[in-house]
């Protein structure tokens, strides 16, 4: 698991952003957040925490009361990739249910066709984080 | 004999081009390739356009000889989504899981 990295509480500066309806954008390309995972970290005193996993790969989130969020996933690029920039965006003020796969997808750059629907493991692992039974 | 060759020195694409791939094209290499697997700036033969790549890849798409990237490889090189139709990115576990019937006899790194 990926995640060893001590928990930050500020979003890594976004190499390129656009803004949209008032929202700011961070695009990142799967090597940036790679090497620079600022949102993995320990999910212990998350308020609530979703996984979802598929083909060996298994991703969790952590959603935090002070609004952090955290990641931890296998070693997988592209899927550390699109869990990094979720948890930036749920930290930036995007509303986790509308961070479907499509949303997920549009913040990362360069990502190999067959590697697009670790956007919807994410995007699991966020709807799981906030399904009414989570504690 | 089945083998697979993992290519991880700057020696990769004189061998692929000048040895390897004209040997599989005229069908005197001698040993069956199940897999290659590309590792650093071999990955940049994998990329649309290039000559040797495209080479490779016919010969692939006709023996069903798996050509496959490192993934890290590519995403720090900005190549991943620029690669030749059909040619997947892993790493080990995607490797092993592709060659994972295939017996092979011999893992050669060149």
């Amino acid at each position: 698991m990926h995640g060893s990295d001590p928990p930050h509480p500020a979003s890594p500066p976004a190499e390129r952003g656009e803004r949209s309806s008032g929202e700011k954008k961070h695009i990142k390309s799967v090597a940036d957040c790679v090497q620079r995972p600022g949102h993995a970290g320990e999910l212990a005193g998350a308020a609530s925490i979703g996984e979802a996993s598929a083909a060996g790969r298994v991703v969790r989130i952590g959603l935090f009361p002070d609004g952090r969020a955290r990641f931890r996933a296998t070693t997988c690029a592209s899927l550390i990739a699109y869990a990094e920039v979720a948890c930036q965006a749920i930290e930036a003020g995007v509303l986790p249910a509308r961070l479907d796969a499509d949303a997920l997808r549009a913040l990362v750059t360069g990502v190999h066709p067959a590697h697009l629907e670790r956007a919807a493991l994410v995007a699991e692992a966020i709807r799981a984080a906030l399904a009414p039974e989570n504690p | 004999m089945n083998v697979a060759y993992v290519f991880a020195t700057p020696n990769a694409s004189f061998i692929l081009e000048k040895m390897i791939v004209p040997q599989l094209e005229e069908g005197r290499h001698g040993a069956t390739v199940a897999g290659m697997f590309f590792f650093v700036d071999n990955n940049y033969l994998l990329v649309k356009g290039n000559p040797t790549g495209e080479r490779l890849a016919k010969v692939a798409r006709r023996s069903g000889m798996l050509l496959m990237g490192c993934d890290q490889c590519c995403y720090q090189r900005a190549i991943a989504d620029q690669l030749i139709e059909g040619i997947p990115i892993g790493c080990f576990p995607d490797l092993y899981q592709a060659l994972g019937g295939a017996k092979i006899d011999q893992v050669i790194t060149l």
